[in-house]
């Protein structure tokens, strides 16, 4: 398989989680989409902890949307864990965040983030995104599933 | 004479005197036999006393140096403990300004988004179900919200320039120019003519400056234009020396030479928020980013007849 999986996303904005869905619907992106709301739950969902354990409801994404200012664990320590962990190195991560400084921008890619993005303003601009993300990671891109299916 | 005391009937006494015309003493000599003092012994005398006065003036000044040497140590002692003091203070604000800034970026923009993506969302999918004046009301929600978020970034590119650290390197303006023409929509051939008479030398600046700079002025530039005349802009640089001036001459609107200065400060616009859009800070941050490479920025400019920025940059 080389098309994505499943879609995680790291955020604990309840509005921006809507608007984040919306826009994901509005750009026909089908793939099952999870979200979790604070770092710990993202490090636990990724190392299919507890609640988290049946790999069939909650599988291991090909792309994570990680927000960075989030409860319990910052993203960039959730961006690091997912970077030390040898059955994740291949999942894509985008990091979504309010944040245009230049310093959270360094960070992220030194941790290891694919791409960085700092949210649009406006649903339209949103939209526009889901649409080009789709078009070029859920399109041409060529995933690596071999780590994800080992597990 | 009283009883003991030596038999005195010659007796010469000088004073003597210090350098500020002070008495701070007194030669006296006495002699039993008259006519002892000649003229020739008070001269000498004379010349006793003042080299005393000298010498009595230099000990006195030795320890008058003493002392304010000492006043001074104490002094900068109580000085350098304020200045650290006053220091620390400093970068306490300075840290909590940036936390603050910080924080703006964030937490700030965040609730903005859900402004303007709620009214999106209803505009978008509740069209059929608004009448004229709830999707007048929204868009008008969105057009507020998005202004917010405008300023706030301005604002922190603002800080952004004024404190940031920064390290000059070799820079190629005409890149840069030719990154922003492709970036920006309102700087494409069908909305603009802009030139650029090269070459640019090369300049010891900062690169995210630099494309601010440009970004700001051009936008500007193709911005603020008498309705129905074409914006065309025409880039050069001339080279004096040590600086190199970077020119943007435009065909806009001018500006009055009263207003020149008023400009470059932030919130220093000129025009109302109805007939150009913009936050009054992109010239600000245009002459901070400029400043912090050891430059400056300026405009010539009348009105009716366009506007002429400037940039002196350091040469490479």
């Amino acid at each position: 398989m080389k098309t994505a999986g499943a879609i995680l996303l790291v955020e604990d904005n309840e509005d921006d989680v809507f608007l984040m869905e919306r826009a994901l619907k509005g750009a026909r992106i089908t793939n099952p989409l999870l979200i979790v709301e604070d770092g710990q739950s993202a490090i636990d969902y990724l190392s299919g902890e507890g609640k988290y354990s049946d790999r069939t409801a909650f599988p291991i994404p090909s792309i994570v949307f990680l927000d960075l200012k989030i409860p319990i664990v910052r993203g960039h320590d959730v961006l690091a864990w997912i970077r030390s962990n040898e059955v994740l190195e291949n999942v894509v991560v985008v990091v979504l965040t309010s944040s245009s400084e230049p310093r959270d921008l360094k960070e992220a890619y030194r941790l290891g983030a694919n791409s960085y993005v700092v949210k649009p303003p406006t649903a339209e601009q949103l939209l526009e995104l889901a649409k080009a993300f789709k078009w070029y990671w859920l399109t041409f891109n060529e995933f690596d599933d071999t780590a994800a299916s080992l597990s | 004479m009283p009883r003991g005391h030596l038999p005195v009937r010659s007796y010469l006494a000088v004073p003597v005197i210090s350098r500020t015309s002070e008495v701070i003493g007194g030669l006296f000599f006495a002699h039993p036999d008259v006519g002892v003092f000649t003229e020739r012994a008070e001269k000498l005398v004379v010349g006793i006393a003042s080299q005393t006065a000298i010498a009595m003036d230099n000990a006195r000044l030795f320890d008058e140096l003493r002392a304010a040497r000492e006043q001074l140590k104490i002094h900068n002692e109580t000085l350098e403990a304020q200045v650290a003091q006053r220091t620390a203070e400093l970068r306490e604000t300075i840290q909590e300004l940036e936390s603050f800034s910080y924080s703006v970026s964030h937490d700030m923009r965040s609730p903005l988004r859900a402004m303007q993506g709620y009214a999106d969302a209803l505009l978008a999918d509740y069209q059929p179900k608004l009448d004229e004046v709830a999707t007048r009301h929204l868009t008008r929600i969105r057009r507020a919200a998005s202004r917010m978020d405008l300023l706030i970034q301005d604002v922190l590119a603002y800080s952004r320039v004024a404190k940031g650290e920064i390290q000059l390197a070799p820079v190629n303006i005409e890149t840069i120019i030719g990154d922003v023409l492709q970036h920006y929509p309102s700087l494409q051939p069908d909305r603009a003519t802009i030139v650029v008479n090269g070459p640019i030398p090369l300049v010891l600046a900062h690169e995210a400056y630099v494309t601010q700079i440009v970004s700001n002025l051009l936008g500007n530039a193709v911005k603020f234009v008498q309705a129905g005349i074409f914006p065309t802009i025409t880039i050069s640089a001339a080279d004096s020396g040590e600086l190199v001036r970077l020119s943007f001459r435009d065909n806009g609107i001018g500006i009055d030479s009263r207003q020149q200065k008023q400009i470059f400060q932030i919130f220093g616009r000129v025009y109302g928020e109805k007939k150009f859009e913009g936050t009054g800070i992109g010239l600000a941050i245009v002459k901070k980013a400029a400043e912090r490479m050891g430059g400056s920025a300026g405009v010539v400019s009348q009105v009716g007849h366009g506007s002429e920025f400037f940039v002196f940059f350091k040469r490479a």
